[in-house]
Formats: C-alpha cells, structure tokens, sequence
C-alpha cells in the first residue's frame, strides 16, 4: 500500500489505489487508464526507491526475506500481423499501452498475453516468461490456412486455421499453453521428445487450462478441462483438442481420427511419431492434475496452480520421467502445504490413480 | 520432379492437421518451377536437415518424398518446420 509519507508530492490516485491494483489497470484497463495506471506505477517505484535508500532492514533479516522484483508489473506485448506468410516476426501492429488495432486476431492475442502475464505475476510472482519481464512477442495470422500454433524460443506465433479442421488458434487456453512453453524453456527446460516432452506438453496445457479457468472465476467443478475448445472445424466431431477431465474424449471423427491420449500408464503409448508421443501421453499426468484439483476443490490455479509452478522451478532434471515428476509435485506440496497435509496425501492418490507409484 | 508433402504434429499432434500436397514441377509455371527444383533438390534437404531445431514445441513435421526421375527410387527425408526457411514455408504454402 502507499505509504501516507509519501502522498505529499504524490498523485493521489496512487495513494489510494494500491500498486496490486494499478498494476491490474496497466493490465485491463482501456488504453487511457491502462498509460494513467503504468505512469503512476513508474512514480511509485521512484518513491520505493528513494524510500529504500532511507530504509535498511533489521539485520536478522536481510538475506531471509525474498527479494522483491521491482520490474514485476506489467507486461510488454508486441504484436505482429505475419500477412500470411512464413518470416517472424511480421509488421508491428499493436505495442504495449496502444488501442486496439482492428485485426481481430491480434486484439485476441494482445488481450490474452496479458492474462496469462498476469496469472504469472499475481499468482506465482514471475515477470514474464523468463521471469525477467521479456517482451511479449506474437505473430498472427502467421502463413497461409496454417492449422497451427507453437513457441518457437523466442515468440508465439498463431495461425488462422484453414476453416475445416481448425477454425481459429485464438482461445485463451492455447495462447496460455504457448506461451507456458516459454516459461518452461527459461526453467530449466523439459527435453522435447518422449517422457520428458510428454511433461513439456503436459505442463503447458496445465497453465494454458489455469489461465482459462482464473479469466473465468472458474473453481475446478465448474472448468471443463478442455484445451483448445471450440477451435476445430464447424465439420468436425469433436468440442477441443484435448480433455484433461477426460483424456482420449476430445474429438472422434473420420478425418481426425480419434482423440488418441490415455489417461493411465498401462495404456502409455510406446510410437517414435509426434517426437515419441508428447501430445499423446501428456493425457496420463494432465488427468493426474485432474483427480488432484478435484479431490482438492476450490480454484485449481491457487494450491494445485502453486504446487506444479514450484515443481517447474525445482526439478533441475531436463529428462524428467513422469515418475521424476510426480515425486517432485510430491515435494512441493509438502513444502508449501506442509508435509503431512491433505494435499499431499490427495496428490498421492492422484498420481496412484494413473499408474504412477509414488 | 515430383514434390510429396505429409505433415504431422503440432500443437494438436494430430496426423491430418494438413492435408497431403503432391507438386508437379512441370505443371507449375516457369519462375515457381525453379524455386521449387533448386529449394527441394535432394542435396538441399539433407543441408536443411542440419539446422539446428532445438526443443521446437509444437512445430509440424514434414515428411518430403522427391522423386526426380521415375526410373531411379525417390529421396525421402522428414524435416521439422522449424528447420525450413520462411521463403521455402511460403513457397509451400503458395502451391
Ligand atoms: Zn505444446
């Protein structure tokens, strides 16, 4: 909160509005309150640090308490119109701060970048995606009836869809899961092929499905789990791309085949197709997250949201299996939660529940 | 030269997220025709296949059958999009 000492020579907005909530109006606000809410915040950062250099904590504490990151505000998007062609990462149409730029595409794409920023910031702390508030870069409209959409190390880049299969890659789940591919690359990285790219996958639907269901207030009875709904062709029979609820339900029809994730380790599918089967077997621990939200109840980015992001930061284990992985969930839960707590026992029965003993 | 096209993966995984393209160069008027030729010659796509594709979340791969005369076996080589330049993307995309 503002501190009164500092109200004085300061706008009073700030004073009263508190830097959490400045920082949510750089992030949601139209363009005028949005650039009103960034230059306060630059004005309330002046002032923490002219009060720092009057402030020095107690010894016993300098060193214990985490470092605030004074850049952990706002995000920094850019995005680019690829006009439907290959080169990244295309004209600049909407930067940080400005109006909407007409191009329902990237209006979609700047909007939800700032979302998933701010499910990264408010929940787990990190700036960005390299936890040191890296540009937000996306291209649209990325190639020609291009029915996909990836991280590619330094960018998201979306396609249109070719109208049949896909209809649109411009939905909250999978620009969150993209963009989670980033953050997954700048903690350490999971490698992308079998077990370890299956946990790849797996954790970029976790954080693209939490920021969906966090934009909609959604507690984990009321989310329907669903990566990448409403994206596929008005032909086609299916609702989305991938149900963690309900992995291998996603989709069955004659073009696209069916929805082939298992959601139990005695169904893990052994194939060197799809770099050894990332988006295949990413079902069995995606449903694990599953169980554990919902034995858990409540909103599924706080306690469960929590756990996996300390998890991401913790492994140190490129080559992750998912039995690696789910003993360091294990960890986790007993560091935040507390050893003996029900989160950790409902973790354990979640991961018992799809074949992985723990 | 016949170009055969398949492509797999990405963000869905999925085996059909493009249709199979089949390209005859003869059938192609006379600037594409070289750009095709001199981008899929067999030589060029076992150089392509030594770029770097580190991690590549999410990116298609192509499965690139060339056959340059029909009385010799074609040349098979799959490719991650990641590994093709813009300009041979857009040329694909333009057939
Ligand atoms: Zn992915």
């Amino acid at each position: 909160m503002c501190l009164s000492l500092s109200c004085s020579h300061h706008n009073p907005i700030a004073c009263i509005v508190p830097p959490y909530m400045l920082r949510v109006l750089a992030l949601r606000g139209d363009p005028a309150t949005a650039d009103m809410a960034r230059s306060l915040l630059r004005h309330d950062e002046q002032m923490r640090d002219e009060r720092a250099a009057f402030t020095s904590l107690p010894p016993g504490l300098q060193g214990v308490l985490p470092a605030a990151d004074p850049d952990l505000c706002c995000p920094d998007r850019r995005i680019h119109d690829g006009e439907f062609r290959a080169a990244l990462p295309g004209r600049l149409v909407r930067s940080e701060g400005d109006g909407p730029s007409g191009i329902p595409d990237a209006d979609m794409a700047y909007d939800s970048a700032g979302q998933v920023f701010s499910l990264f910031a408010e929940e787990y702390g990190r700036n960005s995606l390299d936890g040191r508030g890296m540009p937000l870069v996306a291209t649209v409209q990325h190639r020609r009836n291009y029915n996909n959409a990836f991280w590619d190390g330094q960018q998201m880049a979306y396609g249109t869809g070719d109208g049949k299969i896909f209809r649109t890659f411009l939905e909250l789940s999978v620009i969150a899961h993209e963009m989670a591919h980033g953050v997954i690359q700048h903690s350490g990285g999971l490698i992308y092929e079998n077990q370890s790219g299956a946990l790849n996958e797996h954790v970029a639907d976790v954080f693209g499905a939490l920021a969906q269901q966090r934009v909609l207030g959604h507690e984990v009875h009321q989310a329907d789990w669903l990566v990448g709904r409403g994206i596929l062709g008005p032909g086609i029979n299916g609702v989305a791309l991938r149900s963690m609820k309900a992995p291998g339900t996603a989709y069955s029809d004659d073009l696209l085949g069916t929805d082939p994730q298992p959601w139990h380790m005695d169904q893990f599918n052994t194939t060197t197709d799809d770099n050894g089967g990332v988006h295949i077997n990413s079902g069995i621990p995606n449903h694990a997250f599953y169980l554990f939200c919902a034995y858990l109840g409540g909103r599924s980015w706080e306690v469960p949201g929590r756990i996996w992001y300390k998890t991401l930061q913790d492994i140190n284990n490129p080559m992750a299996s998912f039995s690696d992985w789910a003993d360091q969930t294990l960890r986790a839960a007993s560091a935040l939660e507390g050893a003996g707590s029900a989160p950790v026992l409902l973790l354990r029965r979640a991961w018992k529940l799809v074949g992985i003993a723990v | 030269m016949i170009i055969e096209i398949r492509s797999h993966g990405g963000f869905g995984g999925i085996t059909a997220a493009a249709p199979p393209r089949r390209i005859d160069t003869d059938a192609q008027p006379a600037d594409r025709r070289a750009a095709l030729c001199a981008a899929f010659r067999p030589g060029a796509l076992s150089q392509l296949a030594q770029t770097p594709c580190p991690g590549c979340p999410d990116r298609m791969r192509y499965a690139i059958t060339v056959t340059e005369d029909p009385t010799q076996s074609p040349h098979s080589i799959t490719l991650s999009e990641g590994q093709l330049p813009p300009e041979m993307l857009d040329l694909i995309d333009s057939v």
